[in-house]
């Protein structure tokens, strides 16, 4: 190969460089993306948010005054809770007020129902409510219930009258009493 | 014979300098990407309306990602100021959950430095998946500055869990 020649091909294998080369380069982004800790609770009511547990008279003399003792209540928890793994809540319901003596209430969640998905909670059946929380659905893990009635925990509501204290202090006076429900950590 | 010699050795010379300034020439036309911008979802970004719901459908981005096309090459950038490319992306999982879709979207054309008006970018401006295997996003010609991108989060749920996903989205850029 003379020079002209190998001064031909550098030319030519330029031109072919050029056009031929499959250029590339790369960049990149980092996305993260932070799912935080969330525990939301809330109570849906079909109808309002008392339950009007009334006594009615007794019809016979001697029968025993009639508390409407079951009843379910139209109240429905909802839930929304977002965890770290293996972290399970539960929620709490306790009593704010004075019980008439003689009176226990008792409150029941039932399982939940609706729109809900994940880990929800497991009701602890019928649970007698005081000042002190009681827990009455356990190991909720990350799951949301869905809003609205229809959708999470339907509650109800039983009344045991203990009839020998009852008689013996109750006045008639209505008794009011709040009931609160906490979704909290289940360590 | 001592001529020859001479001559051969100059020819030798020669073609390896061809080879050299061709290897030059070809390392030196590399086409740029550079990203600057932050795109992040922090915790603010998943919000729940009201308990017993689950956070939203989707979430964009809160910043915007800015790319750039550039030359490492003043002589191509010269020359060559009508390249087109093509730019592809994928993504590279660190801690991921596989109901979780990333998606991306050029929001915008960014400009051109050279004031070039022939200069453009095309495609990419509906949001697309992107997946472990690298797909096309958009194309354009010349070098071409601040492409804005957003990136959109979709099948969020809670019940994936509390704590940090991390996915490396790569973009490839390819002569067109």
């Amino acid at each position: 190969m003379n020079f002209k020649g190998a001064i031909g091909l550098f030319f030519i294998l330029l031109v072919l460089a050029g056009t031929c080369y499959a250029d590339e380069h790369e960049a990149n982004h980092k996305a993260k993306v932070n799912i935080p800790n969330v525990a939301l609770l809330s109570l849906q009511f079909e109808e309002n948010a008392n339950l009007d547990l009334t006594g009615s008279a007794a019809a016979v003399a001697g029968d025993q005054i009639n508390l409407n003792t079951r009843q379910k209540s139209g109240v429905w928890i909802n839930y929304s809770s977002v965890s770290e793994k293996n972290q399970k809540r539960k929620v709490t319901a306790s009593v704010s007020g004075t019980m008439p003596h003689g009176i226990t209430l008792k409150v029941k969640a039932e399982k939940s129902v609706g729109k809900g998905k994940g880990e929800l909670g497991q009701s602890k059946g019928l649970v007698e409510l005081s000042e002190m929380p009681a827990d009455i659905i356990s190991g909720i893990g990350c799951c949301y219930t869905g809003t609205g009635t229809q959708n999470g925990h339907l509650l109800s509501y039983e009344v045991d009258v203990d009839e020998a204290v009852f008689y013996r202090n109750s006045e008639q006076q209505p008794a009011l009493v709040s009931i609160v429900y906490t979704l909290t950590d289940d360590n | 014979m001592k001529v020859y010699k001479t001559k051969f050795l100059l020819e030798k010379l020669v073609f390896a300098g061809c080879l050299l300034l061709i290897g030059f020439v070809v390392k030196a036309q590399e086409l740029e990407l550079q990203v600057e911008g932050m795109a992040t979802f922090d915790a603010a970004s998943f919000s729940i309306e009201n308990a017993g719901a689950d956070f939203n459908a989707s979430v964009e981005s809160e910043s915007t990602l800015f790319v750039t096309v550039d030359s490492n090459d003043a002589w191509d950038k010269t020359n060559n100021p009508n390249r087109k490319w093509k730019v592809e992306v994928r993504k590279e999982d660190v801690s991921w959950d596989d109901a979780m879709q990333v998606e991306i979207v050029r929001s915008g054309n960014g400009y051109s430095k050279e004031n070039n008006k022939s200069n453009h970018v095309n495609d990419g401006q509906n949001y697309q998946v992107v997946s472990a295997n690298s797909s096309y996003f958009f194309r354009g010609k010349g070098l071409i500055s601040e492409i804005p991108i957003q990136f959109r989060l979709s099948g969020i749920s809670i019940v994936h869990g509390a704590g940090d996903f991390e996915t490396n989205v790569m973009l490839t850029i390819y002569d067109d």
